[in-house]
């Protein structure tokens, strides 16, 4: 029998870890969304993220909290330019061509990180780490509660931002009707480079925010990667509060299952779930139909 | 009836329309195939048996590619699942052979029905909901997940700890010493599969894919059955995975969900195919054979150990793959023959 701390502590736990699901499903999401482009990458964008933390602690001994102020810039950087070189070529291309170079793209940052680093799984400790919050016989870790702030409060900034400020309006209207977003002066090139920046640079926020918690080698984007999908589509394609409801989903069948059942079992669940959604409900939780 | 191959020809993206391989071009390549196999044959005998050993992984490698090109290349449909089929051949040969005593050679055909039967199944309720592209794509990869996560628990499986076979020069279960009998088992799937492609081609069901692959709304409007071509090409190339699968596990002679239900060979099936070029007979294996020679090519350099090899060779590989879906999306072989095109 399992006790209802050993439950509640598993399923706080899927909440917290959720958090970061859906912030890593957004960035896949808006890209979708914006571009129409599925981002085989975007799971190892944010494995890159946590290897770039892992070095400038190893290296240069910079705590992942406090290099998060340069890893997000970089990642900006980085964003723009794989928007030049990958993303603008396969613009107009079919979805398999999208899906085929972001899978390639995958591959290379996968194996340039296997190069440099390796495969082992590696950690990184912070000034938080293993320090938690003891609420009502529930062990929460510091890192796991910030990495769920972190998140949310990035959620909400992003949702706040595309619902508010003009670029967000031009996100939208591109999302909406990109031959009408044209026609009335949306800058559309410029909103894809700055949407697919915004998307990476997400990837950089969840990458740092995981790190101090989350073993990483160069494998573990494609569990991101998966996730993000799944999580995209349960909430529907480039829906903001369908993301966030899906990735908290997520994250309680993935912490139900291992206490239940097995981990792998846990996971078997979470795309056995996607694959109903998909037959029974194909726009998702929050998703519009789309022609 | 109205002929689909002429949307084919009319697109030039895709690698060899139908119309150019004309009776004469036809022979010519099974001609320079089976001089290519013949050839390969004698590798073995003369070869260092390291070499051997690079041949069997790029000959199943070339099968695999050649698995998924049936699906993917002929008939569009972007499976990332494929490794399901590789696990469900090679578990279904190995339980057989472990638990039973049923020799591997018959078992392989077992694992194929069942393999044909669970990509019956799949592609039955996926296509009935109408999923394509991106969401076939999905699916299937998820279903790869669910089946790999039912293995890594199912005790009578081995679970996550597998099955090892222990080896024994027995012929007669698919086992041997030496490397040579492998290598030439892997050289007739290959070349048997080449045939089987080709003569898939020319026949209406063929004929069928190619036009769905192009348009499917106008093969559909034209009168070919969709539904029932699609589901059949996922079963016929489900069966032909799960040999690839029952090989794999008796050339390992040990499998666990993780090596069998890897993503890694959907990876390798998809960059064969694609820089080869996608929906022609040869494309699947110019585009494996070409990945061994360069991996085995970088082995030569001074790397210091095989990881960083394996790497290098998979970054240059993914950077050619991103290359030629932008600029040319035939393939490495329609180069050939679009100048075999235009010297007619």
């Amino acid at each position: 029998m399992i006790s209802s701390e050993t439950l509640f502590q598993a399923l706080t736990s899927g909440l917290l870890m959720g958090s970061a699901y859906a912030l890593i499903a957004i960035g896949f999401t808006v890209v979708f969304g914006v571009m129409r482009i599925v981002n085989f990458g975007h799971g190892h964008l944010v494995m890159a993220a946590m290897f770039a933390s892992y070095a400038l602690h190893r290296y240069v001994g910079l705590d992942p909290y406090v290099s998060a102020v340069l890893v997000f810039p970089a990642f900006i950087g980085l964003g723009a330019l794989l928007h030049r070189v990958v993303i603008v070529p396969i613009m107009d291309a079919s979805h398999a061509a999208h899906m085929l170079t972001t899978l390639g793209l995958l591959l290379v940052i996968e194996n340039a990180m296997n190069l440099i680093f390796g495969g082992d799984l590696r950690s990184v400790n912070t000034s938080l780490s293993g320090q938690s919050l003891i609420l009502g016989g529930v062990a929460l870790p510091w890192t796991r509660l910030v990495a769920a702030a972190v998140s949310l409060i990035a959620i909400g900034g992003i949702w706040v931002g595309l619902k508010y400020t003009r670029f967000g309006t031009e996100i939208r209207a591109a999302a909406d009707n990109r031959i009408g977003a044209m026609l009335v002066g949306v800058p559309i090139q410029r909103v894809f480079l700055r949407a697919f920046a915004l998307a990476t640079a997400t990837a950089a926020v969840a990458g740092t925010i995981l790190v101090p918690f989350y073993l990483v080698n160069p494998f573990v984007g494609h569990d991101f990667m998966l996730k993000a999908f799944v999580i995209a589509i349960i909430g529907g394609l480039g829906s903001l509060p369908g993301a966030l409801a899906a990735g908290l989903l997520v994250g309680l069948i993935e912490a139900a299952g291992s206490v239940f059942l097995t981990a792998s079992l846990g996971n078997a669940l979470v795309f056995g779930l996607l694959m109903i959604m998909l037959l029974v409900r194909p726009s998702g939780l929050f998703g519009r139909v789309q022609s | 009836m109205s002929n689909p191959s002429a949307d084919a020809a009319a697109t030039p993206a895709t690698a060899a329309p139908p119309s150019m391989t004309t009776h004469k071009a036809g022979r010519t390549l099974a001609t320079s195939l089976a001089i290519l196999l013949a050839l390969g044959a004698a590798l073995p005998f003369f070869a260092p048996e390291h070499i051997v050993t690079a041949g069997i992984v790029v000959l199943l490698n070339c099968y695999l590619a050649q698995c998924w090109n049936l699906a993917a290349g002929y008939a569009g449909q972007f499976s990332l699942g494929h490794s399901v089929f590789i696990g469900i051949g090679g578990y279904t040969s190995t339980i057989l052979f472990t638990k039973f005593g049923l020799s591997p050679w018959l078992g392989c055909i077992l694992g194929g029905i069942l393999a044909a039967g669970v990509g019956t199944l799949l592609a039955m309720i996926v296509f009935r909901y109408r999923i394509k592209g991106v969401f076939f794509a999905v699916v299937t990869l998820s279903a790869a997940e669910v089946v790999r996560g039912l293995f890594e628990n199912w005790d009578f499986v081995g679970s996550t700890a597998g099955v090892v076979m222990v080896l024994s020069n027995d012929p007669g279960n698919m086992m041997f010493n030496s490397r040579t009998p492998y290598f030439l088992i892997a050289l007739a799937m290959v070349g048997l599969l080449a045939y089987g492609t080709f003569a898939m081609e020319r026949t209406r069901f063929g004929q069928y894919l190619i036009a769905l692959r192009e348009d499917e709304d106008a093969a559909e409007a034209s009168g070919v059955p969709t539904y029932k071509c699609k589901v059949a090409v996922i079963a016929l190339s489900a069966f032909c995975t799960a040999f690839g699968g029952t090989f794999y596990a008796q050339f390992l002679l040990f499998i666990v969900p993780e090596t069998m239900f890897s993503f890694e060979h959907v990876l390798t099936m998809m960059l064969g195919a694609m820089i080869g070029g996608a929906g022609t007979v040869i494309g699947p294996i110019v585009g494996s054979v070409i990945f061994g020679v360069l991996a085995e090519a970088l082995r030569s350099l001074p790397f210091e150990n095989s990881r960083e090899i394996a790497s290098g060779a998979r970054i240059v590989y993914a950077l050619v793959l991103m290359v030629i879906v932008i600029k040319l999306p035939g393939g490495i072989v329609s180069l050939f023959a679009r100048r075999q095109r235009s010297g007619q």
